[in-house]
């Protein structure tokens, strides 16, 4: 804060301050807690209670809804899917993203090119992409047919329609079958869409990270390059350490990103085949928007919020030690 | 300082040579990748725009040849859309995405410079607040914005579309850290001649963060153009759809005619896309000047 | 050090001036852009009574065609207009949070499987007593349909129309794997099936994953889903009997579903040769029409099961809203649009069938390729789950293709059905 030079007239300045300061910020606070804060409240607040939309009544039923939660066999389906979605899509997209800007980072030619390319897929639409994407995963679309003419097989039914587990499918091979559901996998249909995210949004992570590479100066590495260290000890004992917060930020995005997944499903599979697509947040819009039980979709949105806030918070003690340089 | 562990030998000749035949093995690699890797990123979008020149018959059935450019290029899958009500939805998308623009860069910029650079109580407190909203999956959200609209009765309406819209956490962050890293001598002077914040942010602070205000812009632009859960639920009249919605709509309509649906995909994203293009350069500007480090 | 550098900043007046342009061409733009209303619905001026309908048409020419008979009714009666306020997304979700919020419309489309929930919640308004004042009677149309939206002894809508289920398909196909006739019994069906699949080397049927289409299979082995008693009923021998039929298709290479030859539904395989039989309603003809004009096909009646004769009755009912302002005018237009002239009008353009038996003798003059879909009429089962219904399609169509797809044994598919049943069917 830019210190203001010290005068007599300090105090009506200071007053005036106070005032602007709500002045301006007002429009934006009456936004916010319109629909930001107040929803948030009114969200658990909606928890407790039992509402279908038609009538008007709201029968307060305390931890009723969340009690129902925990025996759904939906809920759990949910559960999984999201946790396998997260899991796989936030790892991959950051260690692309990081792998590229590293390669991306030295004096190579079309450095901008590459930049626009990467990042173009993800200012796109995300209904555009999984319009495309469905047509790409199509039994006569391009990813079948390339397969085909190089002699690969197809997964029947095809990629979107397919709910085998994957894990489930790699186990087959060595005669295991029947695992239980929550260690067969994500089913082909979840593993095309996480292909997918990863497509979409391993640009964004890359043009994060170069940033975070450009910042480190250059004379560290001619430091440690007069010390005879290699490319792969300064990769790992400089850039990885140095670009914590980056990485903290860059992981954040993804489990902030893929907790929410819901337009690629709404567009592309419905939660289906099988169930195996439908998020967490897929399970709010159909408990709240289909089926109309607007209480228990709101517990299950309450649940959803605490489990990214957990992830956060759990994530960050781990990444964010390194504050001090 | 980094913590780079000393090696105890010397690089002998031997080793610098390999060093640089690295480099260059490197070098073809990392050139390799990042080819490969950008013709990944612009195929799917080249195929749609190819299997919406293409005739239903042709799309369908695919061949080395044909895979990224029709033989008989033909406009026939947009020539269908005209008589869609695709104009509207244009225009929806547009007038929205003005507002979103017109709105946050006021009312943005406004909050941005009231956490900068004013002192009242409470105002980190607010700050971390706001910022903490971005953590809020927006699913959480839909069911109490969707009554509050609901019985405000803007519902189905361009109201729906903008006004819950009109601030977002990630631009205020991004003008709040704008604000703090110009320096404030210009608003000093003004200060010592008299004038008040109120003035002072007319017509000095705001002409001077035309770069964030780019920059907001920019992301307020593309966040508006690919909104789509919201205005899912907050809108049903046709109408009102934005172009988003219009193809998820056509998704269902025209199922079985992927070159009209790759045409109206190419029409929501080419205005885009070329948007982006000039302006690429302040998209990532704008993703570096958000401080990521904070 | 101080004052305006005029080339780095922009003076106040034009900032002002370039937020006065914005605002005024954003306001000229939004007046000048087809009837934009920033605060949604348009208050219409209206001097006779208005009725508001609306429903979910299938295509823009059903659209057309309904506006055509609205203008005949408003001819006939003066005094009442009516807005028709066509729904092409999420029809039922729109329609229960309208009647929630106290903004639905006068008149709407029910679905069959959704009546069971509306009258249950009390949203649609008996037409009994002026069914009798108009002397309209249940008999005069279907049974299998009025019983769709009749609740507790009394009716809520009267079937606008309605589409059954019969077999199509292609003869060429058929005369080219030297099939004279097409089947008209299970066993039938699986010849037919063979003999075609050794002369094409192709899947011939094209079977979907979906309850909507197993269901009719059910029936025709003699299950149920809810039985006499009102009790689920659909963990039985028949409907084993019925999924192992019904996959038996898939899993010998009988059958492939629609995704599996790159189509999103039965009819659209059928357009592209890609499918010779398929079990679909009259929905099909028109989307035949435009996307495959010159393609020859045959209908016959779905072949009957061990437990006989069965197929689906799909409709849809116009019913009154209870909290409508304007009872009689919304009963006259639904009189008129359900009455034999009305109904006629509306039922010309083959997209459906007439509800009323009277009518079907020039219908089926009209579309004579079509009697089967009429003869079904006798056997029909209404498409309805009873209250919960929608809820439990969904949860069955998530086993049928978790079996597709080789996860779940058919017996222990039936079970998880009939848990899902008990669970989402609410029986009163």
């Amino acid at each position: 804060m830019a210190s203001l030079v010290v005068r007599r007239r300090r105090n009506p300045i200071a007053a005036e301050d106070y005032l602007a300061g709500w002045v301006f910020l007002l429009p934006a606070l009456v936004i916010f807690v319109g629909f930001i804060f107040g929803p948030i409240l009114y969200s658990f607040w909606l928890s407790f209670h039992d509402w279908n939309v038609v009538t008007p009544e709201m029968p307060f039923v305390a931890l009723d809804n969340y009690r129902n939660l925990v025996g759904n066999d939906d809920f759990h389906v949910a559960l999984r899917n999201t946790m396998w979605y997260s899991a796989g899509v936030v790892p991959t997209q950051t260690a692309v993203g990081l792998v590229l800007a590293v390669l991306a980072n030295r004096k190579i030619r079309g450095r901008t090119f590459f930049r626009t390319a990467f990042y173009f897929p993800s200012i796109s639409s995300s209904v555009v992409i999984s319009i495309i994407f469905l047509w790409l995963y199509a039994n006569n679309g391009l990813i079948n047919f390339v397969l085909r003419t190089l002699g690969f097989p197809t997964p029947r039914p095809p990629w979107l329609h397919n709910p085998r587990g994957v894990i489930q499918m790699a186990l087959d091979a060595f005669g295991i079958h029947d695992v239980s559901p929550w260690l067969a996998g994500p089913s082909v249909a979840l593993l095309s869409i996480m292909l997918m995210n990863i497509w979409t949004t391993a640009g964004t992570m890359m043009v994060i990270f170069l940033a975070g590479l450009q910042d480190i100066h250059g004379d560290v590495y001619e430091a440690a390059a007069v010390d005879g260290a290699t490319r792969w000890r300064m990769f790992r004992d400089i850039t990885v350490p140095l670009l914590r917060p980056v990485t903290l930020f860059v992981v954040t995005l993804g489990l902030i990103g893929t907790l929410q997944v819901f337009d690629q499903i709404f567009v592309m599979t419905e939660g289906g085949p099988a169930k195996t697509t439908m998020t967490l947040a897929w399970l709010v819009y159909v408990e709240g928007f289909r089926k109309f039980s607007m209480g228990y979709a709101s517990a299950i949105a309450v649940v959803l919020f605490a489990i990214t806030l957990g992830l956060f918070l759990v994530h960050r003690k781990f990444l964010g030690q390194s504050e001090e340089r | 300082m980094a913590s780079a562990r000393p090696v105890t030998e010397r690089p002998t000749a031997v080793r610098r040579v390999a060093e640089r035949g690295l480099d260059v093995v490197f070098r073809v690699v990392a050139y390799v990748v990042l080819i490969a890797v950008a013709l990944a990123m612009f195929v799917p979008f080249v195929f749609s725009l190819a299997t919406s020149l293409k005739t239903n018959v042709e799309a369908n059935r695919l061949t080395w040849a044909t895979m990224l450019w029709p033989a008989n290029p033909t406009l026939d899958a947009y020539r269908t859309l005209t008589g869609t009500p695709i104009e509207r939805w244009f225009f929806n998308s547009v007038f929205v995405a003005a507002i979103w623009i017109i709105g946050r860069a006021m009312i943005d910029s406004m909050a941005g410079y009231s956490f900068a650079r004013m002192r009242f109580p409470g105002r980190d407190l607010l700050f971390l607040a706001v910022v903490s909203t971005l953590m809020v999956p927006p699913i959480v959200l839909i069911i109490p914005k969707y009554i509050l609209l609901k019985n405000w009765n803007m519902l189905d309406s361009y109201l729906a579309l903008t006004v819950p819209f009109l601030a977002d956490a990630f631009g205020i962050f991004l003008m709040k850290q704008f604000f703090k890293s110009i320096p404030a001598e210009l608003e000093d002077a003004a200060r010592i001649d008299g004038a008040s914040r109120y003035r002072m942010f007319a017509e000095i602070v705001l002409p001077n963060a035309m770069p964030a205000v780019a920059a907001l812009a920019i992301f307020s632009f593309q966040g508006s153009w690919s909104a789509f859960l919201e205005p899912l639920i907050y809108i049903s009249r046709q109408e009102y759809f934005t172009l988003p919605l219009g193809l998820a709509y056509f998704r269902r309509a025209y199922y079985t005619d992927w070159p009209v649906v790759m045409a109206i995909a190419v029409v929501t994203t080419a205005p885009l896309a070329v948007f982006f293009i000039i302006f690429q350069r302040w998209f990532v500007e704008g993703v570096r000047r958000s401080g990521i480090k904070g | 050090m101080d004052g305006e550098d005029k080339g780095r900043t922009i003076p106040r007046r034009t900032l002002l001036k370039g937020a006065a342009l914005g605002a005024s061409a954003t306001v000229t733009t939004s007046a000048f852009s087809p009837a934009v209303s920033l605060l949604g619905r348009d208050a219409a001026a209206q001097e006779a009574t208005q009725v508001r309908l609306t429903g979910a048409p299938s295509s823009p020419e059903e659209s057309r065609l309904l506006e055509q008979v609205l203008q005949d009714f408003e001819a006939k009666f003066p005094d009442i207009t009516v807005a028709w306020e066509p729904v092409t997304q999420q029809y039922a979700e729109k329609l229960q949070t309208d009647l929630a919020a106290g903004t639905a419309a006068d008149v709407f489309y029910v679905d069959s499987l959704l009546a069971p929930d509306l009258a249950a919640r009390g949203v649609l308004l008996p037409l009994d007593e002026p069914m009798a004042d108009a002397g309209v009677r249940a008999e005069d149309f279907y049974a299998g349909l009025i019983k769709a939206f009749q609740w507790q002894g009394k009716t809520y809508g009267l079937p606008k129309d309605w589409s059954s289920l019969a077999m199509v398909y292609d003869p060429q196909a058929f005369d080219g794997a030297g099939v004279a006739a097409p089947p008209t019994t299970w066993g039938e069906l699986r010849s037919v099936a063979q003999a075609l699949l050794d002369a094409t080397g192709q899947a011939p049927i094209i079977l979907p994953p979906d309850f909507a289409r197993f269901i009719v299979f059910l029936y025709q082995a003699g299950g149920a889903v809810i039985g006499s008693d009102g009790s689920v009923a659909i963990d039985s021998p028949e409907t084993r009997q019925a999924l192992d039929y019904y996959y038996g298709l898939y899993k010998d290479g009988l059958a492939a579903t629609p995704a599996d030859v790159g189509t999103q539904w039965p009819g659209d395989a059928f357009a592209k040769d890609l499918g010779v039989i398929v079990f679909e309603g009259n929905w099909m003809f028109p989307f035949l029409a435009a996307s495959a004009p010159d393609k020859r096909f045959l209908i016959a009646e779905l072949p009957a099961g061990p437990g006989g004769k069965a197929t689906m009755g799909f409709t849809v009912s116009y019913s009154i809203n209870t909290n409508t302002k304007v009872h009689d005018s919304a009963w006259e237009l639904v009189n008129y649009l359900t009455a034999p002239e009305g109904m006629a009008k509306w039922t010309d353009l083959g997209l459906a069938m007439p509800s009323r038996p009277a009518l079907a003798d020039a219908w089926i003059a009209k579309y004579p390729e079509r009697e089967p879909y009429l003869a079904g009429g006798a056997y029909a089962r209404p498409w309805q789950l009873g209250p919960g219904g929608q809820g439990f399609f969904q949860d069955a169509n998530a086993i049928l293709e978790a079996v597709f797809a080789g996860q779940t044994e058919p017996q222990d598919a039936v079970t998880q059905m009939a848990e899902k049943a008990k669970a989402d069917i609410k029986i009163t």
